[in-house]
Order: C-alpha cells, then sequence, then structure tokens
C-alpha cells in the first residue's frame, strides 16, 4: 500500500517532462503578452516554438525509457512518447503556420499561448492512465480550442463556428462522461490499469452496462474526432477558424483524441469485449462512405477538406475493429499502421492547408475556382499541393498511400476485408474530388498576365518542411517504421 | 422481503403525497376556500415592492458574465484551501510549494484580467 507521501516522490519529470516544459513556456508567453503589447510580436511565437523544441527533447530522450508512473495518473510507455512526439511534431508546424498569420493585425495575440495550453492537455491525453485525468486533458485541449476557433473575434463566421464546436464539444464530452461513470459504476475504480485487469469480470457480471459504457466512450470521443454521424459541427468550424487553427484542429487535436480513444478502449475492453470493437468498425465504415460522398459537390475549399478530414478520421478508425479479433501479441502491428497513418496525415493535412491559406489570402475567397491557374503562377506551389493532394487520395510514392496500405493489409491479415474493401471504394470516390482540384491547378489561367502567388519565406519552410515529410514517409518508409518496430506499446 | 419494499414503499408514498398536495391545494381545495376578488395589482409582477418597469426578456450586459467568472475561479480557490488547510501539517513543505504554484497561477490569470481590462465596467 503506498501512501500519497510515497506518491509525490515518484519521478515527475520523467513522466511530465513534455508537459511542464509546454506549460511553462505557456505562462511565460502569456506573462510577457500583456507585459510588451506595442509592435510586432511574432517573437512571441518563436518563443513558444522555442518551448515545444525543448519538450520535444525532453521527449525524445525519455523515448525507450522504462516505463513509469506518477501519482497512478500520469504514465510514460512506449504509446505516450510516440503520440507525445506527434502531438509536439504537430505543434511545432502550427506554431510555424501561425508565425505567418501573427502579423497579420485583427487577430489577438491569445492564440500563441492558447495554442501551447492546448498542447498541454494533448500530451496529457496521450499519456495519462486514469479516466478523470484523461478527462480533464481531453477539456483543456477542447476549451482552448473552442476560444481558437472563434478568435477572430470580429468575424461573425469565425464566432459562429466557435459556438457550434462549443455546443457539440460539450454534448461529446456529457455523452463520454456519462459513459466512463457507467464504467466507474460497475468497477468502482477509473484507474485503466486496475480496470484493465478489472474488465473480464466487469463484461461477465454486467454485460449491458459495459456495452453501454464502451458505446458512449465511442460516441463521446467520436464527437471530439467528428466521426458521422456526429461530424455536423465540422464544416463551420474548420472554415469559420483562421486557416492554421484550422490545421491544428485537423491535426493535433486529431492526434490527441485517437490516443486517448486507443488507450481507454484498448485497456479496458482488450479481452473480454472482444465483439465490442465491431462497433468502431461499423462506425469506421459509416464516416469512410458519407465523408467521402459529402466532399463530392463541396467547392469551398476549406470545407472540402473538413469532409476529407471526416473520411480521414474513419480511415484511422478501420484499425480500431481489430483490436477485438487480434490477439495482443499482434496489437503492435495495428499500433503501428495507426501512429504511421497519423503521422503521415499530419504532414500532409498541415502542407494543404498552408497553400489553401496563401490562396485565400491572395483571392479573398476560399471558392475552389481561386485554383484555376495555380501552376502557371507559381509552379513549386502548385506541385506541392499535388503531392499532399495525391498524398490525401492514396496515390503511391506518397505517405498516405502507405498508411493507406497497411491499414488494408491488417483488415486482410485479421479477415474483416469488407472494411479494407469499403475503405478502398471509398479512396476512389476520393480521388475524384481530389483531382477536380488538380485539373484547377494545371488549367490555363484565363487573364493575360500571371502573377506569382506572394508567399513570405516562413510559409515556404512550412510547405517545404511538409512537402520532404510527405515524401519520405512515401518513399522510405522505415524511417518511422524502424524506431516504432518492436515498441511495447502497452504495459497494462 | 419487508425490509426491501419497505424503502421504496416510503419513496412511493412521498410521491404520491408530492403529486396530491399540489393538485389538491390549486386546483380542488383553494377555489373552494380562497374568495376571488381579482385587482389590477394583484395580478402585476411581484418585484420586491417595486412597480415592474419594462419586459423580462431583457439583453444583459456581457461584463457580468466576465464578473461571474473571476468570481468562480476564486471561489474555487478557496474550496482548495480549506482541504489544503486541513492537510497541511501532514503533507508539509510539498503542500506549500504546490499551493503557491496553484495560486501563482490564479494571481497570472487576475493580472492578465486586470490588463485586458476585464474589470473596468466602462
Amino acid at each position: 500500500m503506498t501512501t500519497p507521501l510515497d506518491m509525490l516522490h515518484q519521478p515527475y519529470w520523467m513522466t511530465m517532462g513534455p508537459m511542464i516544459v509546454v506549460a511553462a513556456t505557456g505562462f511565460v508567453v502569456m506573462i510577457l503578452e500583456f507585459i510588451f503589447r506595442k509592435g510586432d510580436r511574432r517573437w512571441l511565437t518563436v518563443l513558444s516554438m522555442l518551448g515545444v523544441v525543448a519538450a520535444l527533447v525532453v521527449a525524445i530522450i525519455h523515448f525507450n525509457a522504462k516505463p513509469t508512473f506518477a501519482l497512478n495518473t500520469i504514465g510514460v510507455d512506449p504509446f505516450a512518447s510516440v503520440f507525445s512526439v506527434l502531438i509536439l511534431i504537430s505543434a511545432l508546424l502550427v506554431l510555424l503556420f501561425t508565425l505567418d498569420f501573427s502579423a497579420k493585425s485583427d487577430v489577438p495575440a491569445e492564440h500563441t499561448y492558447l495554442i501551447l495550453f492546448a498542447v498541454v492537455g494533448a500530451l496529457t491525453m496521450a499519456s495519462s492512465i486514469d479516466l478523470v485525468t484523461l478527462y480533464v486533458g481531453l477539456e483543456l485541449l477542447s476549451v482552448a480550442s473552442y476560444v481558437l476557433v472563434a478568435v477572430r473575434t470580429h468575424s461573425i463566421r469565425s464566432v459562429e463556428g466557435g459556438i457550434k464546436y462549443m455546443l457539440m464539444g460539450a454534448l461529446g464530452s456529457a455523452v463520454l462522461l456519462y459513459g466512463m461513470s457507467f464504467i466507474y459504476g460497475i468497477s468502482g475504480t477509473t484507474n485503466l490499469m486496475n480496470l484493465s485487469g478489472a474488465g473480464l469480470q466487469m463484461f461477465s457480471t454486467y454485460p449491458a452496462i459495459t456495452v453501454i459504457g464502451f458505446l458512449m466512450m465511442l460516441i463521446g470521443m467520436g464527437f471530439k474526432l467528428s466521426l458521422v454521424p456526429f461530424h455536423m459541427w465540422t464544416p463551420d468550424a474548420y472554415a469559420g477558424a483562421p486557416t492554421p487553427i484550422t490545421s491544428f484542429l485537423a491535426t493535433l487535436s486529431k492526434a490527441a483524441s485517437f490516443g486517448m480513444l486507443l488507450r481507454m478502449l484498448v485497456f479496458i475492453f482488450n479481452a473480454p469485449g472482444a465483439h465490442l470493437f465491431y462497433w468502431a468498425g461499423i462506425i469506421a465504415a459509416i464516416t469512410m462512405i458519407v465523408g467521402n460522398f459529402i466532399a463530392l459537390p463541396q467547392r469551398n475549399m476549406k470545407r472540402l477538406l473538413a469532409f476529407s478530414s471526416v473520411a480521414q478520421a474513419g480511415y484511422i478508425l478501420v484499425p480500431f475493429a481489430m483490436f477485438g479479433i487480434a490477439q495482443s501479441a499482434d496489437w503492435a502491428g495495428l499500433f503501428d499502421s495507426i501512429s504511421f497513418y497519423l503521422f503521415a496525415y499530419t504532414f500532409m493535412t498541415v502542407g494543404a492547408f498552408a497553400i489553401v491559406y496563401l490562396l485565400e489570402r491572395d483571392k479573398g475567397s476560399l471558392d475552389s475556382d481561386a485554383l484555376i491557374g495555380l501552376y502557371q503562377r507559381s509552379p513549386w506551389l502548385a506541385v506541392a499541393l499535388t503531392i499532399f493532394v495525391l498524398s490525401l487520395a492514396g496515390m503511391p510514392l506518397t505517405a498516405g498511400f502507405l498508411g493507406k496500405f497497411y491499414i488494408f493489409v491488417d483488415t486482410m491479415h485479421f479477415s474483416t476485408i469488407w472494411l479494407g474493401v469499403i475503405l478502398f471504394a471509398t479512396s476512389v470516390v476520393s480521388f475524384y474530388y481530389y483531382i477536380g482540384w488538380l485539373r484547377k491547378v494545371y488549367q490555363k489561367e484565363p487573364v493575360a498576365e500571371v502573377t506569382a502567388l506572394s508567399a513570405s519565406p516562413i510559409m515556404h519552410t512550412l510547405v517545404a518542411v511538409c512537402v520532404i515529410g510527405t515524401l519520405a514517409l512515401g518513399i522510405v518508409p522505415a524511417l518511422l517504421l524502424h524506431p516504432l518496430a518492436g515498441l511495447p506499446w502497452i504495459y497494462g | 422481503m419487508f425490509h426491501y419494499w419497505n424503502p421504496y414503499f416510503l419513496i412511493v408514498l412521498y410521491v404520491v403525497l408530492g403529486i396530491f398536495l399540489p393538485v389538491a391545494s390549486i386546483w380542488v381545495i383553494g377555489p373552494i376556500l380562497r374568495p376571488n376578488k381579482p385587482s389590477e395589482a394583484k395580478g402585476s409582477t411581484y418585484e420586491s415592492g417595486l412597480e415592474p418597469v419594462g419586459d423580462a426578456h431583457v439583453r444583459y450586459n456581457a461584463r457580468y458574465y466576465l464578473f461571474a467568472l473571476m468570481f468562480v475561479v476564486f471561489d474555487v480557490e478557496t474550496l482548495f484551501l480549506y482541504p489544503w488547510a486541513v492537510a497541511f501539517k501532514k503533507l508539509g513543505m510539498f503542500a506549500l510549494t504546490e499551493m503557491l504554484i496553484f495560486i501563482v497561477l490564479l494571481v497570472i490569470g487576475l493580472a492578465y484580467a486586470w490588463r485586458k481590462k476585464v474589470l473596468e465596467w466602462t
């Protein structure tokens, strides 16, 4: 029996290092922001990026360390490390993206440290082993995101998106908490370590309540992950938010939510609830089909990317359906394909949003006609967009193709081929709207004189980093798969 | 068997009484007993003895919410300080540092609100 005093001496730095660094940076930036109120304040964003880099260094140092737990709530195992690194990399990309947008005066500087606080929440979601702490992390991420969506207080669309996101997010949180309360009610503990042992007994004694708990937790996270039919807020929030924030919602927030969902479901419902994971497969199928088909008639570029991100969430949910079928020895492969897809998805999505942002600023409209003549205007950006879009669609030699390929192989391996077929078929549908973009990109501009699309060096760097990420993971997947291979993902 | 249904019986009794009493007093016994002399003053909205002015459906100033938010933050802080004070002897230096960090974070929040002119009404 450990007393509270013993627990206090557990190694905090090992488990919470990245969180402490990011939170401290957030507070420092917040204080500096309200002390220095004049002039160009982009150095605040640079400072935040330095903090995130420091946290990334800490996370990588602890990468292969022995799993450690502090206060029985925060733990660091390979699963937490991989997701922390993913979250911090996407935070770095998003902050680089906001660096360009901070130059505009109509956006308050609050977004810089709101992103940092959201990252702290995301890191908590990746590394917590207690339902209550996981929920606190989720709320920290969500509340910061609601404000971030509505950060342009003068734009009615931004505020509308923020309010919608907040209402749907609150509903999702309520459903999630209700599901957690069922699990707590029948097991008497919120600690995932204890729950993973109690799962079998819980399931044999109260099967109905366990099923309700599982479904409610899946649905609650479904609101955050914009799974169909809980995706209604997505296009409005994505289109209303400033574009860097949209890329934040699409990558960082989604990666952290997938991490949390994976950890909760796999810890609690591993062995006994095998057939429960089938529900995740059904939701994944609906999400892939609906997301891709609604995206077909979209003309607004950000709304199209929003529906595309709904569909991508469906692809990533596919391996969840296999956790019930696979033996725990085979789980490593599933973890590999989920995290590979999330890494690939981060690079290609941030890149696509970066170019949409440049076009939006140039033309003042989000209609996909803004793409016309992009190749004539800026060949390099047009080729970059081509790479991102083909990767989102799943063309070979890009990261997106390999991500889908690994998931498809999983479905064949664990004989849920119907999910693989839906994944393949809906990807073909997605080619239609992505190729529609490319047709416009390579179309000739009707006007005689062409002006190059203006982009700051920051945006060129961001696009270049995303292109390198997308191509590198697509051509040499071992870059990522090698460190992931043989990781003892979860200690349960 | 008796001690199982006994508490439920009490609940049923409460439910029956809870429905019977208001229904009886408002719709059945009340109308029989009370005299019926309506006047304009009796029909008006009760506002602590003042003459009611305007409509109840008015827009509140958003600043009320900001003040309420600030109040809740420091209310919760006080709530945390009570168990902390009780357990302080046992936890010692560690608890002091923890609480200092907590209060410093709240003070940063207050300073932020101050700088952003949340505390000014105009």
